[in-house]
């Protein structure tokens, strides 16, 4: 190959989108940005909640599902510290911070978010957490800022 | 039911970038040397299946840029977009159909041309989940953290598996990492997302692979030991990591329990000679020996303790290296494919482990084990 051939071409795709919320997604933002409560779909044949919600239930499928509401506290399944953040995000944390699965009282799925006002050497799996929520929200999963350690106990 | 053997597979060899050849020439170079591996020319292969990425490639329905490359001008041909150890699954299908004879199968994936965490973000649904930045690395850190939590497994064991796949590497040419490592080297390696360090994570690669199937009149004509596809099965989990015990890998051990029931083996610890699993992360590779049946639940890092998976034990699984010594995604559950059939053809050079009769391959494609796919091989 000679010294100066052309070797790569640099680029970048950038597609817009626009993802339709539908039913579960729709009625779980909803319910995130006009009453700050958390909203699972409760399947009607095997009575599993899974939050966040989806339109059906993997194991009963033809089984309606309801949509009910669970609580915003709950336990840590699992964390991890992230000290390296690789994608980039609406709302960048300062690294390190933790993710967590939390599953919700009620709920017998776990669903995703951050973790805050908590030393993250003292997180542990099993550890009881409760949201802390966004003034200002829009229908995001981001309406709740993070969860934080149980304080008062309702 | 039609027996189909794997009758010849190659590798490109894997580098963090390769920049001499573009994506079409390093398929031409796998396709070309697995022609002439399995001797036999282009006009004789019936059907070619590829596996490979659009996202990673920058190109909708990518396989179209590799018709010629490929080997597939005017024929048939498909893709699988995830792991390609399912498209070599659907290319034996498509010759148990009867309806091919013989099937190429090549998958390729060039990880430096993009940035991999931004693909393996775009795994995670925009509404739920992609908002806080997962992706494969920290992903895979949550399961690793419950599973540690579950069975009281500690970074040390977790390690020990990339030390074992770093020694087993040096002996493979193709293999991208190629230098050992200690036990306090991966636990000193930089912190991504605990638990999870650099050393516990795999390598960018960029590489190509690519095998040949064919029913057992061609593959005995073509081969004189071939490498039977004694059983395979697959299963796919739920896609919300939270829907999922991720300490489980439920999908992986139906998979498997599918295959095994194929191939008629009751009991995988002892009639399992070899096994080539993508384990992707360290952790991750114990939680499958338990999902694969080698060992109890929560019992995994007992075999990484004991040494029963190096490759002086009873049981060893990555002597290629695995995927943390070479990681072209999709390709990664090809090359296993591959590596497995060298091991029972006797061709596996300074990594071949004596005598192998039965070897157990895993694929997987998304999130901490998702999908899930499982062949047993054997020989004659």
């Amino acid at each position: 190959m000679a010294e100066d051939q052309f070797v790569s071409l640099k680029g970048k795709i950038e597609v817009p989108y626009e993802w339709t919320a539908g039913e579960a997604p729709g009625k779980f933002l909803t319910a995130l940005r006009d009453e700050k409560k958390i909203i699972g779909a409760r399947c009607s044949g095997c009575g599993k909640v899974y939050v966040p919600p989806q339109e059906s239930c993997g194991t009963c499928f033809d089984a309606k599902v309801e949509y009910v509401e669970v609580k915003d506290r709950g336990e840590l399944v699992s964390f991890t510290i992230v000290h390296k953040p690789l994608v980039l995000v609406p709302r960048p944390l300062p690294a390190p911070f933790a993710l967590a699965l939390i599953k919700l009282d009620s709920a017998d799925t776990a669903m995703i978010h951050y973790l805050g006002e908590v030393d993250i050497e003292k997180i542990r799996c099993g550890m009881r957490v409760q949201a802390v929520w966004k003034d200002e929200r829009e229908g995001s999963v981001l309406d709740i800022l993070y969860f934080k350690p149980e304080g008062d106990v309702a | 039911m039609r027996k189909v053997a794997v009758v010849a597979g190659t590798q490109s060899g894997y580098e963090r970038k390769n920049r001499s050849e573009s994506t079409p020439e390093l398929i031409y170079r796998v396709t070309k040397q697995v022609l002439k591996n399995a001797g036999i020319t282009r006009d004789e292969i019936d059907t070619v299946v590829v596996g490979s990425c659009d996202v990673m490639d920058g190109i909708s329905i990518s396989n179209v840029y590799a018709v010629a490359s490929s080997a597939a001008f005017l024929k048939d041909e498909s893709k699988v977009e995830e792991d390609a150890s399912f498209a070599a699954f659907y290319a034996w299908l498509r010759i148990l159909s009867g309806a091919f004879d013989t099937a190429l199968v090549v998958a390729w994936g060039k990880g430096s041309e993009t940035e991999m965490p931004l693909y393996t973000g775009l795994i995670f649904d925009p509404l739920y989940q992609r908002p806080f930045g997962l992706e494969a690395v920290s992903g895979f850190a949550l399961q690793a953290k419950a599973y540690m939590e579950k069975y009281g497994v500690n970074e040390e064991d977790a390690a020990r598996v990339v030390v074992k796949n770093r020694k087993n590497a040096r002996l493979n040419p193709y293999a991208q990492v190629r230098k050992e490592c200690s036990v306090e080297e991966v636990l000193a390696s930089e912190p991504l997302a605990t638990p999870l360090k650099k050393l516990d994570t795999p390598p960018i690669s960029d590489g190509a692979c690519a095998v040949i199937l064919a029913e057992e009149h061609r593959a005995r004509e073509l081969c004189e030991n071939p490498v039977w596809i004694k059983g395979a099965g697959s299963a796919v989990d739920s896609y919300h990591l939270g829907y999922r015990d991720l300490t489980e890998l439920k999908a992986c051990a139906l998979a498997a329990q599918k295959a095994y029931e194929m191939a008629g083996i009751k009991n995988p610890k002892k009639e399992i000679d070899v096994a080539e699993v993508s384990e992707n992360f360290s952790f991750q590779e114990m939680m499958l020996y338990e999902a694969l049946g080698f060992c109890d639940r929560g019992r995994g890092p007992d075999l990484i303790r004991k040494g029963t998976t190096e490759m002086n034990g009873a049981l060893p699984v990555n002597p290629s290296g695995g995927a943390l010594c070479a990681n072209p995604t999709p390709a990664t559950g090809l090359i296993r494919l591959a590596e497995a059939a060298l091991q029972l053809s006797g061709q596996a050079g300074e990594r071949q482990v004596k005598n192998a009769k039965t070897a157990l391959v895993y694929g997987t494609s998304g999130l901490c084990f998702q999908s899930n796919m499982v062949f047993v091989l054997d020989r004659d």
